[in-house]
This record gives C-alpha cells, sequence and structure tokens, in this order.
C-alpha cells in the first residue's frame, strides 16, 4: 500500500486477516479489512487521475460511512490531507473552510452536497466536487469509483510519506471570526496512535464506538486506534448520534468495549438514556475529554456502569491528548473539588506557567505549555496565529501555548482551572465567542452584538447574545436562531437573545462583559 | 411521587404468593427445622424465574427492575417459610450473580449467569476471615501470579452455601499493599484441586441455608477466572454489598407480613378469661406494633431498592434499609413470640422463626457497622 | 381555527424553556424547530421528557427525530398517535 505510516497496519490487517471487520454501519452492513484497503486504493488512483498530488488538500463532507472512512483512507494514501467537514453545518461555513485550506478537490454527497456545491459555485472556487449518489455502506463510493472510469491498475503507491508531512486539517473555532484550521501532521497522529495502544491495549476483539464526528478531534482514536489494534469501529451516524436511548442499547447489544466521546454526550446518556436500568455489556473502557465532566454524574455513571475503566483524556486540537487521568475506584467523589486532567502522557513535557515567567509553584495556577510529539504543524495558512501559538525555547524545543488554566499539586497530578480568553466549552466542542459576534453583525436589523456565557442551573453552559438594533424593527427570536442556522453550526447557537438600547460600558470604555454576564435575559 | 404498585408488579406478587404458599410452604413448618439446604425447592424456585428476576434476558434473567424484584422477593418470603431458603436465594443473587453481571466480561456472564439462574449452578460469596469480619479489606487470603494463572492460598469463614455451592466469589489480596487497591475478585469453580471445603457450622438460624469455611491451599486458577481487573476487588466489593444491604431483607419484608398475619388469627382464636386476647390492649398493642414496623420496614426497602437503581445516594439509603428493616424483623418476630406466650418459647414454629429473624441484624454489616456508612454520607469522621 | 391544547402545551414549553422573552405568535404551527436551531439535541430531549410526561406516553427510541417533532403541527400528530390526548 501508500507509504503513509498511518495504512500500514490497514495494509498488514488486509493481507493477514483480510475478512476482519473493520467498519460496522447502524443498519448492520459491515465492511472488512481487505475490502476497505482495496476501495482505498482504488480512490487514491482515481484521485491521483484527477490531478491530486501529494500535498493536496481534499474535502470531505460525507456523513459518518464506511464511504467516508474509505474517502479519508483513499486521501492519505494518495499522499493528500484530508479535510473533513462537518455535513450538517451551513453551506456557506464548509464553503469558507475548503476555500480557505484551497482544497483541490472534495468528496461530497446527498441533499448537503448538492447545497455545497452551488455554494462553490457561487464562489467561483477552482475546486473539483465530486458529488457521490448516495452515501452509506461504501456503495455510493463504488459508484463514484465506476463512473470516473479510471482503469484499476493496482500500482503500489510510492515512496513513504515524510512524518512531518500533513495528514489532515481540522478546523476549529477561530477569534478572528472565522474558523482556523489546525494542520497534524502524521507524525502526531502516529505518536497519539502509539500512546493509545500502550495504554488501553486494544486488540482484534474490541468494538469501538464511533461517536465523534470526523470534524472533531476524538475521531483520530475513533479511525486510527482501532485500524492499529485490527478491532472493529461502529459507526454511529447523525441518525444516532444525539439519540441517547438508542446509543445506550446499542452499547450492550453491539458489543461495545470501548467508548470515547464528550462528558457531554455521557451527561446524555445518563440524563436521556435511562443508562441506570440498562447493562453496559461487554464495555470495558470508556474515554472521554472536551470538557470538564462534573463529578455528580460522573459518580453517577461510575455507579450506574462500574466495570469498565474510566479515563479523563485532556488536549486541545492542536496537540490531541497530552494528559490523563484514570478515575481510581476508590476515587472519593466527595470530597475532591473536580476531576484532575492527571499526569502527562508519555513523551509529552507540560509546564505550568506562572504568570510573572518561570515554572508555577505546587498549587498556583498559571498557563499550561506543552511540549508533545502529538503537536501541530501550525495553522493553515497564519503564520501569525501559529507564532503565537508555538515557541521555541533556547533547547529548539517547541511549546504549545494552550491558553488553559492549570495547576500542580503535591503530587504532580495536573487540574483544570478554565481559559485565558474569551474561548468556551459547550457540548465539548470549542467556541469562540467572537466567530458568534461575527456572523450576528451581519444580520440586516442588529446593530452591535456582544455574547458572554453562564452556567445554568444544571451545569450546563449558556450562551447569550446580547444585541442593540439598527433600526425600529425587532427580529423575533426565531428568527434570530434561523438566521444563525444557517451562518453558525448548531453548537455555536446562542440559546438566549437580550435586546438593548445600549451596552453597560467599563470605566475604560470597553464593554462591561461582566455585568453583562450575571443578568438573566429571561427574566 | 407515586405509591401505586403497577399491574405487572401486582401480578408478580400474587403469582409468587401463590407459589409459594403451594409448594413450598410444608417443610419448614415442621416442628423439627430441617436443616438440609432444599434443593428441590430451591431449583422449583429457579424454574419460576425467581433467581434471574433483575438480570437481563441474554443472561437468562428475567429483565425486571430493582423495585419490582424485591417486591416479588417479598411475597416469596410471604408465602414461604423457609427463612433459609429465602436467604439463601438472596445471598446468591445479589452477592454472587450481581458482582458478575456488573464486572464480568461477556464469556464470564454468559458462562454463569444462566446457569445461576436457572438453579443448575449454586453460588457462594467469600470474602469474610477469621480475622477480618466488620474490617473488610484487611483479608490475608493471598492470590500470587504465577504465570497464567494465580495461585490462592488462605482460608475463609461464614461462607453462606459452601457445603452445596459449585461456584467461589473469592477476594483475595493480589498486591502486597496492605490496603484495599490490592484486592483482586476472581471466579473459583468447587471442583478446582487444593480447594477444600470444611464440615457445615453450626448455627442458632437460619439452618436450611448451610454455612462452612473455604480453605486454598495452593490453589491455582486460570487468569481468565479473574473478576474485572487486577485491584478491582475492593470496588466489587462495595458494589455488591451495597446492592445486597439495599435488597437482600426483601423476603424478610415479606416474613414479618406472615408472623402479623399469623399472630392476629392466633389472638382471634385464643380466648382467655372468655374473651379473644386480641381484646386485651397489651395483645392488640403488640400487633399494632407488628403492623408499623412492617410498614416502615417495606417503606425502606422500597425506597433502597428505587434508589439503587435510579438515584445517587444508594450507599445511604440501603445502609438505612439494611438497618430499619432487620431491627424491625427481631421486633416483631419477638412480639410474635410473645403472644403466643408459653407456646411461642417452646419449639414450634414461632421459636424458629426468632432465631431466623436474630441474624438479621449481624450479616451483611451489622446495625452498628451501617450506622458508621450513614454517619460517614454525613460529613462525620467516624471510625 | 384555534389550535389544539396540544399544540398550546407544546409551544407555550418551548417559548418558556428555549425561547424566553419572545412572543408566541412568532411560532407557529409549521415553524421548524429543530431544521432551524430553535430546538438543539439536548432542548428536543427536554422537550420528549415533557411530553411524556404530560401525556403518559412514551417515545421508542427511534422515533426522537425531526419526523416525529420538527413542527407542532408533527408534535401533535406524533403525540396523538400514541393515544396521547390534548
Amino acid at each position: 500500500m501508500s507509504g503513509n505510516a498511518l495504512l500500514v497496519a490497514l495494509a498488514e490487517h488486509a493481507r493477514s486477516s483480510p475478512d476482519a471487520v473493520f467498519l460496522v454501519e447502524m443498519d448492520g452492513r459491515t465492511t472488512t479489512y481487505g475490502a476497505l484497503a482495496s476501495l482505498a486504493t482504488r480512490i487514491a488512483e482515481t484521485l491521483r487521475e484527477f490531478g491530486v498530488r501529494p500535498g493536496d488538500r481534499v474535502g470531505v463532507h460525507l456523513r459518518k460511512s464506511v464511504d467516508a472512512v474509505a474517502a479519508i483512507c483513499g486521501i492519505l494514501h494518495a499522499e493528500g490531507i484530508y479535510v473533513p467537514l462537518d455535513a450538517a453545518a451551513p453551506a456557506a461555513r464548509s464553503a469558507s473552510i475548503l476555500v480557505d485550506c484551497g482544497a483541490r478537490a472534495v468528496l461530497t454527497g446527498g441533499p448537503s452536497g448538492e447545497v455545497l456545491r452551488q455554494e462553490l459555485a457561487a464562489l467561483d472556487a477552482a475546486m473539483q466536487v465530486h458529488l457521490l449518489t448516495g452515501v452509506g455502506g461504501g456503495a455510493g463510493i463504488q459508484e463514484w469509483l465506476v463512473q470516473s472510469g479510471v482503469p484499476v491498475t493496482g500500482t503500489q503507491g510510492g515512496h513513504p510519506t515524510s512524518p512531518d508531512s500533513a495528514a489532515c486539517i481540522l478546523y476549529t473555532s477561530g477569534s478572528t471570526g472565522g474558523p482556523k484550521g489546525v494542520v497534524i501532521p502524521v507524525r502526531a497522529v502516529e505518536s497519539f496512535v502509539q500512546w493509545a495502544i500502550a495504554s488501553f491495549a486494544p486488540n482484534p476483539c474490541d468494538r469501538v464506538a464511533s461517536h465523534a464526528p470526523f470534524h472533531f478531534d476524538l475521531s483520530i482514536f475513533d479511525l486510527f486506534v482501532p485500524m492499529r489494534a485490527g478491532a472493529s469501529v461502529l459507526l454511529l451516524d447523525d441518525s444516532v448520534v444525539a439519540n441517547p436511548r438508542l446509543l445506550v442499547e446499542c452499547i450492550a447489544s453491539r458489543g461495545i468495549t470501548i467508548w470515547y466521546s464528550t462528558p457531554t454526550t455521557l451527561r446524555m446518556l445518563l440524563d436521556h438514556g435511562r443508562l441506570e436500568e440498562t447493562p453496559s455489556g461487554a464495555l470495558r473502557l470508556v474515554l472521554f475529554a472536551g470538557e470538564v465532566f462534573p463529578l455528580p454524574q460522573l459518580r453517577r455513571l461510575t455507579r450506574a456502569w462500574p466495570a469498565p475503566r474510566y479515563c479523563n483524556l485532556y488536549g486541545p486540537t492542536e496537540t490531541n491528548v497530552v494528559t490523563w487521568f484514570e478515575v481510581p475506584p476508590d476515587f472519593d467523589f466527595d470530597r475532591e473539588p473536580s476531576l484532575p486532567i492527571g499526569e502527562p502522557c508519555a513523551g509529552v513535557i507540560v509546564m505550568v506557567e506562572a504568570d510573572c515567567g518561570g515554572m508555577a509553584g505546587a498549587g498556583e495556577v498559571g498557563e499550561l505549555l506543552i511540549c508533545s510529539p502529538t503537536t501541530m504543524t501550525g495553522y493553515w495558512n497564519r503564520p501569525d496565529l501559529t507564532a503565537r501559538a508555538l515557541q521555541k525555547d533556547s533547547q529548539e524545543r517547541l511549546w504549545y501555548k494552550t491558553g488553559d488554566l492549570a495547576s500542580r499539586d503535591e503530587r504532580g497530578v495536573l487540574h483544570f482551572h478554565g481559559r485565558r480568553d474569551r474561548m468556551i466549552k459547550r457540548r465539548g466542542y470549542r467556541i469562540e465567542l467572537a466567530e458568534i459576534e461575527a456572523a450576528l453583525s451581519h444580520h440586516p436589523q442588529l446593530g452591535a452584538v456582544v455574547t458572554s456565557t453562564r452556567v445554568d442551573s444544571r451545569g450546563q453552559t449558556v450562551i447569550v447574545a446580547h444585541v442593540t438594533l439598527r433600526g425600529a424593527e425587532r427580529p423575533s427570536v426565531v428568527d434570530l436562531k434561523k438566521y444563525c442556522s444557517a451562518h453558525l453550526p448548531l453548537w455555536m447557537i446562542p440559546d438566549q437573545f437580550e435586546v438593548l438600547h445600549s451596552f453597560p460600558m467599563t470605566s475604560t470604555g470597553k464593554v462591561d462583559l461582566q455585568s453583562l454576564g450575571t443578568r438573566d435575559p429571561g427574566s | 411521587m407515586d405509591f401505586t404498585i403497577s399491574a405487572e408488579q401486582g401480578e408478580l406478587r400474587r403469582r409468587i404468593l401463590e407459589f409459594a404458599r403451594e409448594h413450598l410452604h410444608d417443610r419448614a413448618a415442621s416442628p423439627v427445622p430441617d436443616t438440609t439446604f432444599p434443593r428441590d425447592h430451591w431449583r422449583h424456585c429457579a424454574s419460576l424465574g425467581i433467581l434471574g428476576l433483575p438480570f437481563p434476558e441474554v443472561y437468562g434473567g428475567g429483565g425486571r427492575d430493582a423495585l419490582t424484584t424485591v417486591m416479588a422477593l417479598e411475597a416469596l418470603g410471604q408465602g414461604c417459610a423457609d427463612n433459609g431458603l429465602i436467604f439463601a436465594i438472596g445471598a446468591q443473587m445479589w452477592s454472587v450473580q450481581m458482582p458478575i453481571l456488573r464486572f464480568g466480561s461477556e464469556e464470564q456472564k454468559h458462562r454463569y449467569l444462566p446457569a445461576l439462574c436457572c438453579g443448575d449452578l449454586v453460588g457462594a460469596h467469600a470474602m469474610s476471615e477469621a480475622q477480618s469480619g466488620s474490617d473488610a479489606f484487611s483479608i490475608s487470603t493471598s492470590a500470587r501470579r504465577i504465570g497464567q494463572g494465580y495461585r490462592l492460598n488462605g482460608t475463609k469463614v461464614f461462607v453462606s452455601q459452601a457445603p452445596v455451592a459449585d461456584v467461589f466469589v473469592v477476594f483475595a489480596r493480589t498486591g502486597s499493599d496492605p490496603g484495599p487497591m490490592a484486592l483482586s475478585a476472581f471466579l473459583v469453580d468447587r471442583s478446582t484441586p487444593g480447594l477444600v471445603v470444611g464440615p457445615p457450622t453450626p448455627k442458632l438460624g437460619l439452618r436450611t441455608s448451610p454455612m462452612a469455611s473455604l480453605t486454598f491451599d495452593d490453589c491455582v486458577i486460570p487468569e481468565s477466572s479473574r473478576l474485572n481487573l487486577e485491584g478491582r476487588g475492593a470496588q466489587i466489593f462495595r458494589d455488591s454489598i451495597e446492592w445486597e444491604r439495599s435488597c437482600i431483607l426483601a423476603g424478610a419484608v415479606g416474613a414479618m407480613d406472615r408472623l402479623l398475619n399469623d399472630a392476629t388469627k392466633y389472638a382471634r382464636e385464643r380466648h382467655q378469661f372468655g374473651r379473644a386476647i386480641a381484646a386485651f390492649g397489651a395483645i392488640a398493642h403488640r400487633l399494632i406494633d407488628m403492623k408499623i414496623h412492617l410498614e416502615q420496614a417495606r417503606l425502606a426497602l422500597y425506597r433502597a431498592a428505587w434508589e439503587k437503581e435510579h438515584g445517587s445516594d444508594g450507599t445511604t439509603l440501603g445502609a438505612i434499609a439494611k438497618l430499619v428493616v432487620s431491627e424491625a424483623y427481631r421486633r416483631c418476630a419477638i412480639l410474635a413470640m410473645e403472644i403466643r406466650g408459653g407456646y411461642g418459647y417452646t419449639t414450634d414454629d414461632v421459636e424458629r422463626e426468632v432465631r431466623d429473624a436474630l441474624g438479621s441484624t449481624i450479616y451483611s454489616g451489622t446495625s452498628d457497622i451501617q450506622r458508621l456508612v450513614i454517619g460517614r454520607s454525613l460529613g462525620l469522621k467516624l471510625t | 381555527m384555534s389550535d389544539s391544547a396540544i399544540v398550546e402545551a407544546a409551544r407555550q414549553f418551548i417559548l418558556d424553556r428555549f425561547l424566553p422573552g419572545e412572543a408566541a405568535g412568532a411560532l407557529t404551527p409549521t415553524t421548524p424547530l429543530i431544521s432551524t436551531g430553535i430546538l438543539d439535541s439536548l432542548s428536543v430531549l427536554e422537550l420528549v421528557t415533557f411530553l411524556e410526561n404530560r401525556y403518559s406516553i412514551e417515545f421508542a427510541a427511534h422515533e426522537v427525530d425531526r419526523a416525529h417533532l420538527d413542527t407542532l403541527v408533527a408534535i401533535e400528530s406524533t403525540v396523538r398517535q400514541k393515544g396521547g390526548r390534548g
């Protein structure tokens, strides 16, 4: 197969156990290692034929499916860089991401694919749009291969890919108003996979639930760790990801052994999925990341399903997982203030930097800096942002400045204390409030927009948009939500809107965020 | 809040009560208490699905919730006077089947649960040692790693059903640390060489639930017999003891109901000074107190079972249920004896009921231990 | 024609819970709820819990979706189909 280190395992399993199941879709259709490997090879050949060269970006705008995984593997096989997109997000946002990364091509399908094609056409983007007739079970991509008419040559892929070449670009919310692309090199994925294999010992009998969408960094685990271990992956698509009862039922009925999601998802299973009344089946490992897991809910979860190991993984998209904490069986939920983010993963160095510079003492809160082989190359096309985030020390080591506040206790265990800036976490997604403000500021009836957040009685982060009006006409909340849904992904839509005559100001002439944030617009 | 008993729960209770009255009542009611384990009755209960009630159907269970299960077991205790049998059923369900369900591998669950639910296998739980009772985590039985397995050495005491059990949940020390983190749990088959079951331990009550000690003498077991990961023993024990505390006295609540019915009937029929003794305030108050104890115990039991499945405070409410029900059960049995006067003290049926009830404040943690658990939930630093 | 009691109850719940401050008229029986982001995945679950409790009905796992819940009209027909009475 190709020289891409990430696909070596796929080729090996395809050779040694071609009939072993790699992918399972919700409707029960399965795809073996052998089938997926040959599909990936053909996709790579076809992409090359279409002019995709090493280092070219190729968008994957497909719902979670065999087709999407095959596309990702095919792109990597062709030494391209895959750019996963949220097929449910507004087409305008996906189009702007594709334009930003200068994608050579995008693979898309379904009704949202047609909308994306039109959006790209309107932007005059010079990019191939490969529209799959159907998505699911690999049938759509097979059909596309046939339609493309590229002869099957079976040529083996070329030269080994450099570990520093990029594997994918994951777009996250940016503070300058638009999403920014985190460039993840092959080396970073490789290091992460090796750590996960050493820490969790996945084996061919494991069944990993892939809950996170492919544009979310958690999916790196879901795709590449089982692939390395020869395990199988249950692809949870849009029809189930938000359906807690189906998810809880399928954990036992589909024999899931490894689960990885945000705490929000696990809380959803607890609050709405009847988890406490449902057996956990063969589940042996529950990993969660992306935000803080409140202790009362974690306690409920570990009580209801005591058999699995529970691990809190920490790390921004820019570095993937860099510290982890396994919840010990005797964890004292009553006495501990919060769940620690634990200790650095093998090969990772972390430093808590005190405000005055230098290392923070035990218990002292400071910014968390990370030096890890799993770190990104930089932000796509944003040398300014990259230079601010990645800094070299005197020993030429590259450090990533997380913007997260942390402390290290006497035992050396790390604790998380929130953010330095206006980035927030909601449902595990990170959101720059500036991106919401930028989107809303184009609304014809709105003047200025400022957003704030608060935590409601259930511990959920609520985003409030405080707006002033341009004229006398006042848009309804329903109109505003509809407007947002056309310009922002669902998880970024504000929960509440408050119309003000003017914003409260601080003495220094800035908008008084503190006073905005403490009011309850509902009252 | 809704205390309505559903049609499903009512029907299950009625069915089990009828079954127990019809098929399980005779032997224990005989004047000389039988001390042998009633395997035929055990199998009969299993064939009705009683042992599998709260377990998923894929493992041979009935898929009922915890509250419905304790209601069913209460009906069983109400209809069947063989308290030892009911205790043995509860012990296996909560301290053998439950840890296998909640911590076992898929292979272990498929291997043991259907056989335990249908009565083909009898399981027992081995934790206590001569030097380690309430201080459970100080056990010294060791499991040393050898190649692909472990070598067990040590002695367990007070193992209910040991004389008749086919498989044991055994807790042993896999590490050298003195604390709870070095404990692990194992599923050990009776036929394993090096496992010796001692002679039955004579005891005051619950004699149809035979008890014995277990000795492990270089008993070698495969790694696949370990329940969950190494070091999870304390957690497994804590989890199963909570289920046990919350649910094992379901049968006792039924027994209290039965004692109250029998005592009321007796007091109405027995005449002294030309009147039914029920008309005397002293007797009537005893019956009234029995009723109050019964209803308080029932409430505590239902609340704990519900909490265990739906709530977050199963630890405290389980301890409260264990304490409230067992203390009420003892009082009820003694009140029933007093109502019968001299006949209660002779070795007729009520005398046996009193002996059976006395153990309830001791097994699954004494009332003192339950108070310790409850105190800790209040943030009291007790030792 | 006035809206049915089920539409009214669901409308009131959605307004109170997810659209505080909004005029009732902004939410018509055919306003899409899920596709417009008025209800996100967690809000949908809260709505289902509300409907289940209020009408003593039960949603099957696969029924918690856009087809059954995207508009007040769809919500009403789903509740009626399950035997819930307005």
